[in-house]
């Protein structure tokens, strides 16, 4: 019996796990590196132990010495880091500790993507045929893939022939830096396919469990983005082929406890991709529609108890999408910062499938996000008694959600749900190539709407903040001669409360206004919206049923910047110029000499900020110099002129 | 008690009196606006391309955001030769959280260059920052004196200066933020400032510039060397900050304010609570013939919190109102004619009362509407001048506090008894419907013909009745044109004319400005029961 379960992981995964441990009575121990020193997993957990600096999740050994030296009796690994590590499975195994996972076995036969290949084509699972590159008809377009790879690296498209010997070099060696294998396999690429997988549990008695299909074909990056269950596009006969292949894997490698067999499926093909022996991320939309603790199952086949002759019945339909800390309009480039604030309406769970909502959370308001783990900052998955009712929940409750400091993806999973090819189900994995949805949920107008909601939220703010006359009417003059002015970078606000009302370039009646909460009445068309402001101190964030807007204040009196010529050095203080160091002309490394000056009997070096060129200079031995005064200006060589 | 109100607005006299009363404020709203056109759009689009921000607009980024702000004395110079304002705009504004008085040159109108009314406006000013002390921020960009009118501004002019050094020596701040000229003359108002900031290659300081330095002197100079702001800030030391622009010089303005550590001496002030009627119906009150005569508690159950007032000896002297109130949390006396005379027992409860306030420090405020002390055989025998000098005595020595407002007449010795300029209320405003003279036009105008027939009649002439018709009339139209509130105004006898729907929150803004100062002490004896 599991009495203190230790878990290999960090962020939402690990309060996961937590929580079914707390409904079990089982103790929970978190490790941490020095990046997540404050995370919310750290606080939750029963006991806590400090790995070391931000890639330590990955050290096996100290995973296991600090299961150890907390006493657990059990190890989960979650998702990513070690989870798929047969070695530390082994390691967790003969440190005498329970490992809630499959056999080590198991996770090395699926390890590499060639060997698992052909162990699933023995054992009747279809797959896709293997490729000779120098084969006589190659039939194009082709995937080159490495066989240890994952997440998309070491991967290439190739659509004609000559591409090839140079796809097939680029990936092995993508391969190679990534996983420590170069080994890359050749495959028909199938466009237009979908990314179909099926939950396994298995337990250690011979009894497996397929629980459906997952439809997780939205991806950006060969990342998944949207998941659900079940597929809009699984027919029955077609679930039945699924699980039966899926059973078949798993039973064909001995496999224990949860474990995924993914599938491209177009129309009637259906091809092995892999297998992930661990939980999924996106294991909540079955635990919806299945009614099972997917984490809980996990601990008694680890425990060995046997599983039921028959899994449970299906009902209903979940969907799941990643909110992560990502600019979708600017490549997906991460985001780093603190989160101001995460608050999302309607959310019945947490790390459970009870309710018809349910969040998944690895963070919280005020959590920073950092550059050294995945941005993915939470799932929230909506459960209904169809796939529509699900959508519409889902898309709601996220362009409602209230998430500030930090830009996300929230207005393109918005965009995704609502748009008419997913509502159709028309889903593969290039969708997010045909379907650009980074747009804002807010248009133009929602913004100067939203500014103007922000700037009389501002006035009200300072009028309940003032130290004086706090009581007379806000921005009052008995000589007007202008309306009170607010900039933000997005849009500029001019505005006056008069006692027959607000006075400002829209016709828009105020309603009321308090520092956290507007109300608009647009004179066009008689319509009432609130706005809801939070005021921090480097953005206002202003949500609405008009979509979120974050804007940044200018400052109305700014402090000056220095005036001075980028590269240019000043003397720091009067003094004399001993010595010279350079010549116009010449290159200099950053923190190179150029000029040392002599003030109060001291040398000063003055060094170069940059690697550059000396474009000016204006120092000789002997000459006085003021302080302030530019002796040198180092023109910044550009990346490519250093290379 | 809160006060009830009789005012029906479905009456047909009070629409009668709103709409006067609306139309007495568009004429207001013109006269204003002409103080805030400044030199005219020439002149303004001049200034503008010299990328230099108006008058009001420096005041605006001065003050916090959303905060109130009160300009004083907007109509200066109405109906003289100079252009309504004055050339320079004076106000109490927050800055940093501290009420601050303001004063900015206007260097759109004649280079902002001193009139004599811009002389007694920033005298005015002044003087409020040291009675009230609140720190004088000034906002200097001015040619000089107005040299034609010099023989007005020259002699008398010389008190800005001293007044500022007393200010300092008061312990009341004053920060000069000097974004032009500033010479001769006003090169001792940076001079003579506690907190100097000048804006780089725009201020300019000096005695003399070239022309005059080299006439004294022979000497040859340029203005940068005499008086620039880099000078000033690096060689000479008149400037404590170098401001790279106009709004880096506002926000070294704002840090200056920020550090004085401003702590207020007067009382706080308590709850606030709203009155009870609408403010809105103050336009509708006071008849636009003032032989009407208007029950004041209307005007109170509309400025004070919660229409509270508490009114003090009800059935003796009903003439005058007088009770306790308070007003945006500030307790206040209020002294309100109602039916315009006052008589012996109005005089004598004006006298206790006025005691009574000083004796617990309560600031009063005066609303007037008088014709004067009753005159009249019985009322002169019954001693209505001892009665009247008593009052008049009781306002003139009375420590606390006092703010009036003309709400309609003020004539005679009432004008006194009342508080009026010449007792030095700490603020004055008038309500577009006031008058103010020594008795009203027609009075006048029949005193002089009263006089002139007798004289004639003494001398054996027959008295010339063509003329004595047309003398009243036109003594009546002057006395009429001078009894109004914008010809007052203008020569800076009251503080502004306001609407009468803000009287709550312009005397709001001053009872707060002057809890900036301790209160006084008291005067020396009892309260005498007259």
């Amino acid at each position: 019996m599991i009495t203190r379960l230790l878990v290999a992981n960090r962020g939402e995964i690990a309060r996961r796990v937590f929580r079914t441990c707390r409904d079990l009575g089982i103790e929970t121990v978190a490790v941490f590196t020095d990046a997540d020193a404050d995370a919310p997993h750290v606080a939750e957990a029963d006991h806590a132990v400090r790995l070391g600096p931000p890639r330590a999740y990955l050290d096996a050994a100290t995973v296991v010495a600090a299961a150890v030296a907390a006493g657990a009796d059990a190890v989960h690994p979650g998702y990513g880091f070690l989870s798929e590590n047969a070695a530390f499975a082994t390691a967790v195994l003969d440190a005498g500790l329970i490992w809630v996972g499959p056999p080590p076995a198991a996770i090395e036969a699926m390890g590499s993507k060639i060997q698992a290949k052909a162990l699933m084509a023995e054992a009747g699972v279809p797959v896709l045929p293997d490729v000779a590159p120098d084969a006589p008809d190659v039939p194009l377009p082709l995937l080159v893939k490495a066989s240890a790879g994952g997440g998309g690296r070491g991967m290439r498209i190739v659509r004609s022939l000559d591409e090839l010997p140079q796809a097939l070099e680029q990936a092995e060696r993508e391969a190679a830096a990534a996983f420590a294998d170069g080994t890359v396999f050749v495959e028909p690429l199938l466009e237009g396919a979908r990314h179909i997988e099926v939950q396994i549990l298995a337990d250690a008695h011979g009894t497996v469990w397929a629980l459906g299909e997952r439809e997780c074909s939205i991806q950006r990056r060969h990342q998944k983005v949207i998941e659900e269950a079940p597929s809009p596009a699984v027919s029955p006969a077609l679930r039945a082929r699924l699980c039966e292949a899926a059973t078949a894997a798993a039973r064909a490698i001995g496999y224990v406890g949860a474990g995924t067999v993914e599938f491209l499926v177009k129309e009637e093909t259906v091809a092995f991709l892999e297998m992930n022996t661990r939980l999924q991320v996106e294991h909540p939309v079955t635990e919806y529609v299945y009614g099972l603790d997917l984490v809980a199952a996990q601990l008694r086949i680890a425990e060995g108890t046997p599983l039921g002759a028959l899994p449970p019945s299906p009902v209903g339909h979940a969907i799941e999408v990643r909110l992560y800390a990502e600019d979708p309009g600017n490549e997906w480039r991460p985001q780093t910062g603190t989160l101001r604030a995460f608050d999302i309406p309607g959310v019945e769970a947490e790390f459970a499938p009870r309710g018809r909502l349910r969040l998944d959370a690895g963070v919280r308001a005020g959590s920073v996000v950092g550059a050294h783990y995945d941005p993915m900052l939470a799932k929230l998955i909506a459960y209904g008694s169809n796939r529509q009712e699900a959508t519409r929940r889902l898309a709601a409750a996220l362009a409602g959600a209230r998430i500030h400091g930090l830009v996300t993806n929230r207005d393109l999973l918005v965009n995704v749900l609502r748009s008419d090819a997913f509502q159709a189900g028309e889903t593969d994995t290039g969708f997010l190539d045909r379907h650009p949805s980074a747009e804002p949920l807010a248009d133009a107008a929602a913004v100067r709407l939203s500014a103007l909601a922000a700037a009389l939220a501002g006035a009200a703010a300072n009028r309940a903040a003032a130290k004086v006359l706090g009581s007379l009417p806000s921005g009052w003059r008995n000589v007007v001669s202008q309306p009170q002015q607010v900039a933000y970078e997005e849009a500029t606000v001019s505005y006056r409360l008069t006692r027959d009302g607000l006075i400002t370039d829209d016709d828009v009646t105020l309603v009321s206004a308090e520092p956290g909460r507007v109300v608009l009445e647009l004179d066009l068309d008689g319509i009432r919206r609130a706005f809801a402001v939070a005021a921090y101190p480097d953005a206002v964030h202003v949500d609405s049923i008009l979509g979120p807007v974050r804007l940044t204040p200018v400052e109305r009196l700014p402090e000056p910047v220095e005036q001075v010529a980028p590269g240019s050095l000043p003397a720091p203080m009067p003094g004399t110029v001993l010595r010279v160091e350079v010549k116009p002309g010449d290159e200099v490394a950053a923190g190179q000499p150029v000029i040392t000056l002599e003030a109060m009997k001291m040398e000063h070096q003055i060094v170069s900020p940059a690697a550059g060129v000396v474009a000016t200079l204006n120092a000789s031995p002997g000459l006085q110099v003021e302080a302030g005064a530019i002796l040198a200006v180092i023109e910044e060589l550009s990346a490519e002129e250093q290379a | 008690m809160i006060l009830k109100s009789g005012l029906d607005p479905a009456a047909d006299d009070y629409r009668a009196r709103r709409e006067a009363m609306l139309a007495k404020l568009a004429e207001l709203d013109a006269e204003q606006a002409k103080a805030v056109a400044g030199g005219g759009e020439k002149y303004v689009e001049r200034h503008r391309k010299r990328g230099k921000l108006l008058a009001r607009e420096r005041i605006e980024l001065l003050i916090d955001p959303d905060s109130p702000f009160l300009e004083l004395s907007p109509l200066a110079a109405w109906g003289s030769d100079f252009p309504v304002g004055a050339s320079v705009v004076t106000g109490i504004g927050v800055i940093e959280g501290v009420e601050c008085v303001i004063s900015a040159s206007d260097p759109t109108v004649r280079g902002g260059a001193s009139n004599p009314w811009t002389l007694r406006k920033s005298l005015r000013a002044s003087d409020i920052a040291y009675e009230n002390r609140l720190p004088l921020v000034n906002l200097v960009e001015s040619g000089g004196a107005d040299l034609p009118t010099q023989k007005e501004i020259f002699i008398p002019g010389g008190r800005i200066f001293r007044d500022l050094t007393r200010l300092s020596a008061a312990g009341i701040p004053t920060v000069a933020l000097v974004f032009g000229n500033s010479t001769a003359g006003g090169a001792y108002v940076p001079g003579l400032s506690d907190h100097v900031v000048m804006v780089r290659d725009r201020a300019k300081v000096f005695l003399g510039g070239p022309p005059l330095v080299k006439m004294a002197t022979g000497e040859e100079s340029d203005d940068e060397s005499l008086g620039g702001a880099e000078m000033h800030a690096r060689t000479s030391g008149l400037a404590d900050y170098l401001a790279a622009d106009e709004r880096d010089a506002l926000r070294i303005g704002r840090r200056i304010v920020r550090r004085l550590n401003w702590v207020k001496r007067g009382r706080p002030p308590g709850p606030v609570e709203p009155p009870k009627h609408s403010e809105e119906e103050l336009l509708g009150i006071v008849p636009e013939d003032l032989r009407i005569p208007f029950d004041p508690r209307e005007v109170i159950a509309r400025i004070v919190d919660g229409s509270g007032f508490d009114e003090f000896k009800p059935l003796y002297g009903p003439s005058l109102v007088t009770g306790w109130a308070t007003l945006h949390g500030h307790p206040i006396g209020i002294l309100a004619n109602a039916r315009g005379v006052l008589f012996s027992q109005e005089s004598h409860k004006a006298a206790q009362f006025i005691q009574l306030a000083d004796q617990t420090r309560t600031p009063l405020i005066f609303l007037q509407n008088t014709t004067g002390y009753m005159v009249g055989k019985d009322y002169e025998q019954a001693g209505i001048i001892k009665h009247g000098a008593m009052m008049i005595n009781a306002v003139s020595n009375s420590t606390v506090p006092h703010l009036t407002v003309v709400l309609g007449a003020s004539y005679g010795a009432g004008n006194y008894g009342m508080c009026g300029r010449a007792y030095d209320p700490r603020f004055l405003f008038a309500w577009p419907s006031a008058k103010s003279a020594v008795m009203g036009p027609a009075q006048l105008a029949g005193v002089l013909s009263i006089v002139g027939r007798a004289a004639a009649e003494a001398r054996g002439q027959t008295y010339d009745e063509e003329g004595d018709a047309a003398m009243r009339q036109m003594v009546e139209a002057q006395i009429e044109a001078e009894s109004l509130p914008f010809f007052l105004s203008g020569r800076l006898y009251d503080d502004g004319v306001i609407d009468p729907r803000d009287t709550r929150t312009v005397l709001g803004i001053c009872l707060s400005a002057i809890a900036s100062a301790p209160l006084p002490e008291p005067a020396g004896y009892g309260v005498f029961r007259p």
